[in-house]
């Protein structure tokens, strides 16, 4: 019981999303087990956190900023909402339950897991550089070397029509793709990358849609030099 | 309005319901936002970002695992916090402007004034520690050492904080 409280301690600090990096993995080995006590109060510290949010002072949003959304929702394309699968998943059968719990809980690690490379007192913090004819993207590469994770930070990514963006690690001089990344009509976008290794830079290629099919980047767009 | 139902058409494509949505979320988020990054810019750049991720991940709202409104506050708070680490501008709470119109005009109202009651009757470092996790994102232990208490007791503020929030909620009538 009273080693449960732990547990009960640790949802509240996710939640209010100051969770430390061995308190997550604590926390999230014992939910992969399934507890159902642990989800249902994550779900009632998430709304504490909501009424957190309403104690913002009220401001009035511009009124042009519904157009702007709406404008960004068209650019999103034909492709429309994603996340049908996962959405029917939730509705499965009793059996899927502790998968699909997990799954829940996966979604919400990566958002804040996100946010500790980002807040990481070690990690290293470069401006994706943008190389000679794409002086219009803005970005950021953080790479947090203890845990060997980095986040990917862009504006103003538009891939033109069939093409896509690839993101890249430097490692020992040689590229190796981290896959695609999508960052939808807005051109926005934050990447977190795992298992990174070590790597001296991380960079950012339009590639033809789905990827470099030669296992190299073909056009380099920006660069983070990491190391020294 | 059941606001599970409006996410499920908004999973669908449905750009009505999509609208519905951001008319009666958007001026909470926006406020969110705002108390987040201190300039209007940002924030108009984040609610965008923010509901762009919504259109894209509808589907992957669950109801059982929080409120419809805890699931975009959730989405704007990270996406404001990332904001704040890209730009290095931290978010200076304090000098975030007054109310632009009454409170009555702009919504939940009544969840607004039951929230600012169970703020006010918690104790201030258990209350500014509630704040500087939520709207500042400082680690625990940041937030243990600015408030110069043990981290064991700042756990336990939050925790007991975020519960007394969730019951100010709760009080509403059916």
């Amino acid at each position: 019981m009273s080693d449960h409280e732990r547990f009960l301690d640790l949802c509240a600090a996710f939640t209010a999303g100051v969770l430390s990096p061995e308190e997550r993995r604590a926390l999230d080995e014992h939910l992969a087990q399934g507890c159902a006590e642990c989800e249902q109060a994550l779900a009632a510290f998430h709304e504490g956190a909501a009424a957190l949010a309403l104690s913002a002072p009220p401001k009035e949003p511009p009124a042009a900023l519904r157009d702007r959304v709406f404008k960004a929702i068209e650019a999103e394309g034909a492709r429309g909402p994603r996340g049908r699968l996962l959405a029917i998943g939730g509705w499965a059968a009793a059996a899927c339950l502790a998968v699909v719990v997990f799954l829940g809980w996966q979604r919400h690690r990566d958002e804040s897991e996100r946010l500790d490379v980002l807040q990481a007192a070690g990690a290293r913090s470069a401006a994706l550089a943008p190389q000679a004819d794409f002086g219009a993207l803005r970005g950021r590469a953080v790479y947090d070397a203890a845990t060997g994770r980095g986040v990917f930070l862009l504006e103003n990514y538009r891939p033109p029509a069939g093409k896509d963006y690839e993101l890249w690690a430097i490692r020992g001089g040689k590229p190796v793709s981290l896959g695609v990344a999508r960052t939808g009509g807005s051109g926005e976008a934050s990447i977190l990358v795992k298992d990174l290794g070590t790597v001296e830079a991380l960079a950012v290629s339009l590639e033809s849609e789905g990827g470099s099919k030669t296992g190299s980047p073909t056009a380099v767009v920006s660069v983070a030099a990491l190391a020294g | 309005m059941d606001e599970s139902a409006i996410l499920a058409s908004v999973e669908a494509g449905d750009r009505d319901a999509f609208g519905r949505l951001y008319d009666r979320f958007t001026p909470m988020l926006y406020s969110l936002a705002l108390r987040i990054l201190g300039n209007p810019a940002d924030a108009e750049d984040v609610i965008q970002l923010a509901w762009v991720q919504v259109w894209r991940t509808a589907g992957r709202y669950e109801a059982r695992r929080g409120s419809v409104a805890s699931w975009l506050a959730t989405i704007v708070r990270s996406r404001a916090l990332d904001r704040t680490r890209m730009t290095a501008v931290r978010a200076r709470a304090e000098a975030a402007a007054p109310p632009a119109r009454p409170a009555t005009v702009f919504g939940f109202e009544e969840e607004r004034a039951r929230v600012r009651k169970a703020l006010e009757e918690l104790d201030a470092k258990q209350r500014k520690a509630l704040e500087l996790a939520y709207f500042e994102g400082l680690a625990h232990t940041e937030v243990a050492s600015r408030l110069e208490a043990p981290l064991g007791t700042v756990k336990a503020w939050i925790r007991r904080g975020l519960l007394r929030l969730r019951d100010s909620l709760e009080g509403e009538a059916p």
